[in-house]
């Protein structure tokens, strides 16, 4: 029961992480029609850039995650004039290729910037252990529980209470009569790479303490929130955030119990099968580029 | 009101939808290939005169395979797949497994190999048949992730950490590829029979038929065009040139190791293409020579390779989408027709 436990929580928190990057994946979707493949590296660069706040200048946990947070959102508009804006007018595949470049480029940058050694972020919460049904829990499991779901939480009211929400979710229903609207179709490319990034770095830095970081550190967790992206489908925020979390579980409890050696994978075989049986994902969003 | 059409999702007009040029039959394409292995021939071995050079000719010639299938991939059959730097590795690993106690030769290696990587191509482009651009890249950087782990959980194949040691060099019959030199005739002899292959392909229905299927599949598929197995066939086809290069490499060099063939290997072969050029079967040799080459010539910012390759792929995809390939037959037409014209006016003066 104690394993249960203890991997239940293991799943709950994974998937909490994800829930962020598959949520970056979502709003540029909406927003712009493309994929970001420097997803990845954005986590990478958060976990980076929090060990820089944190450990080489000693600044304090929430004044080192703000600064690394903002850092993120410039990094965001940099990769919006740099990779996407000069696309725009190409087809969709050439603009994500151009994705593609930028994270070649932000690995490289990072490479020069902190080497290849892997490094370490300390928890904000140390090494605290909480006790629940007997089995020990991690502190820093349970923040990145508490985080994700305040993130979560402000992305929705983002989709549902804001102007820019019901833009980008005007923009993901009918891009022309969007745009024939009035609606600034850079203006919202811009807010969508910027809250892309500050939700990727974030992942970076809530997953960080959990494990070394090094320079392929975002990528896995990339291909699993693509998974989890595709499986909710790019327009449900909802459907988003439960394939996260089924993945978080499935790789935990799958994983832990049964195919010990697969758990990391076990959210590629269900992408593969899905998109096998349905090629346009579980719940299928028809999407033109704007 | 929207005027767009909703067809589903295997037949909308993919990233392809940029207008893809096509050429007409060109009868002496077989002739140049074979004219610049010739070339090559000669040219190459008195070039390549340290260990270094030779050692990266042969990388180059062996990326230009790979990156040859990744161009019947991408270009002709419109798949943007991330397998191809992991079936290298496979071609490798099912080459080195299928060798392992010397019972089977070079040669059943690599064509076991080549089998293997052919099937798996088929059968990832046969699952993911029906998704679109995006899906379709996405899931095979999930075939990708769980080939990998694969490899890492099986003894039979790669073992815990995915490196195989020990690999019998490359053996034709009594002859034995051991030195760099030997194995140069050896991967340049391949490499032109893949491009004479391509040579042909490019005059042959099935490239016309790869990118009607691939520029508008809704009318191709109402022409009669298979839209669904013609861009299956290109991937397995690609899919066997990944298998073919890797089984080679790992031979030559003794060992395979799945670290060597990761993303940074996947997202090479696709700036070898997009440096090349998309246009034409020259190009990823091109890009290929580019990729292996460029760290030298950027003697001392070694470290900046990445952030290099990189600015390059970007200024590609902005500025040159047709890569060095496009841009030497687009200032070749220009001068042939400067020439033309200069004859023309020097008759008519005449």
């Amino acid at each position: 029961m104690d394993k249960f436990i203890a991997l239940t929580a293991s799943g709950i928190a994974y998937g909490a992480v994800l829930t962020l990057v598959a949520l970056g994946f979502l709003v540029l979707y909406n927003a712009t029609g493309i994929v970001n493949f420097a997803n990845g590296d954005l986590v990478t660069l958060g976990a980076y850039v929090g060990i820089w706040t944190t450990v080489d200048l000693g600044l304090p946990t929430i004044p080192s995650f703000l600064v690394t947070l903002a850092l993120m959102a410039v990094v965001g508009l940099v990769l919006e004039a740099l990779a996407y804006e000069p696309l725009r007018n190409q087809p969709a595949l050439v603009a994500v290729m151009g994705t593609l470049a930028a994270a070649i480029i932000l690995r490289g940058v990072i490479g020069i910037w902190q080497g290849s050694t892997p490094r370490a972020l300390p928890s904000p919460v140390g090494d605290a252990v909480v006790h629940i049904g007997g089995a020990p829990i991690a502190g820093h499991r349970i923040l990145i529980v508490v985080v994700s779901g305040i993130a979560v939480c402000l992305v929705g009211l983002l989709f549902t209470r804001t102007s820019f929400g019901r833009q980008l979710r005007a923009l993901a229903d009918d891009p022309t009569t969007t745009r024939l609207m009035g609606v600034r179709v850079r203006a919202a490319a811009r807010i969508s790479f910027v809250a892309s990034a500050v939700l990727a770095g974030l992942g970076g830095l809530l997953i960080a303490p959990i494990g070394a970081v090094d320079l392929t550190f975002g990528f896995n967790l990339m291909i699993t929130a693509f998974a989890a992206a595709i499986l909710g489908g790019f327009g449900s925020l909802r459907g988003v955030v439960i394939a996260s979390f089924v993945i978080g579980l499935l790789q935990a409890l799958v994983g832990g119990y049964f195919l010990v050696g697969y758990s990391s994978v076990l959210g590629a075989v269900l992408l593969l099968a899905v998109l096998a049986v349905r090629p346009s994902g579980l719940f299928s969003m028809e999407r033109s580029r704007l | 009101m929207s005027s767009r059409i909703a067809f589903p999702a295997r037949l909308r007009p993919t990233a392809a939808t940029a207008p893809v040029e096509v050429e007409h039959y060109r009868r002496r394409r077989v002739s140049l290939v074979l004219l610049m292995a010739v070339v090559a021939a000669f040219a190459l071995p008195a070039m390549a005169t340290s260990r270094s050079d030779a050692y990266q000719v042969n990388v180059w010639l062996l990326y230009s395979i790979a990156a040859l299938g990744f161009y019947w991939m991408f270009c002709l059959g419109g798949k943007f797949a991330f397998s191809q730097a992991f079936l290298m590795g496979l071609g490798g690993f099912v080459s080195a497994a299928v060798t392992q106690g010397g019972e089977r030769s070079f040669l059943w290696g690599v064509v076991v190999a080549v089998a293997t990587t052919a099937a798996l191509g088929a059968a990832l482009g046969w699952v993911l048949r029906g998704c679109g651009e995006f899906y379709f890249a996405l899931g095979t950087f999930a075939f990708v992730q769980l080939g990998s782990v694969y490899v890492q959980n099986n003894d039979w194949i790669g073992g815990q950490h995915g490196t195989q040691f020990g690999l019998a060099p490359p053996t034709i019959g009594d002859r034995v590829f051991l030195s760099d030199q030997d194995v140069f005739w050896l991967i340049l002899a391949v490499l032109t029979v893949c491009m004479v292959a391509a040579a042909l392909i490019e005059r042959s229905p099935a490239r016309r038929t790869a990118l009607a299927a691939r520029t508008n599949p809704l009318v191709s598929a109402l022409s009669g065009v298979s839209v669904r197995t013609t861009p299956i066939m290109f991937l397995a086809l690609g899919s066997a040139l990944g298998g073919l290069s890797g089984a080679i490499l790992a031979h030559w060099q003794g060992s395979v190791a799945l670290t060597s063939y990761g993303p940074d290997l996947a997202i090479g072969i696709l700036l070898m293409v997009m440096l090349g050029g998309t246009g034409s079967i020259w190009g990823p040799v091109i890009g290929a020579g580019v990729y292996v080459f460029l760290p030298t010539t950027l003697t001392g910012l070694e470290q900046y390779s990445e952030v290099v390759y990189g600015a390059l792929l970007l200024i590609c995809i902005v500025a040159a989408p047709s890569g060095i390939a496009g841009g030497v037959e687009r200032v070749w037409r220009y001068l042939s027709r400067r020439l033309r014209r200069g004859r023309r006016s020097t008759d008519v003066a005449g």
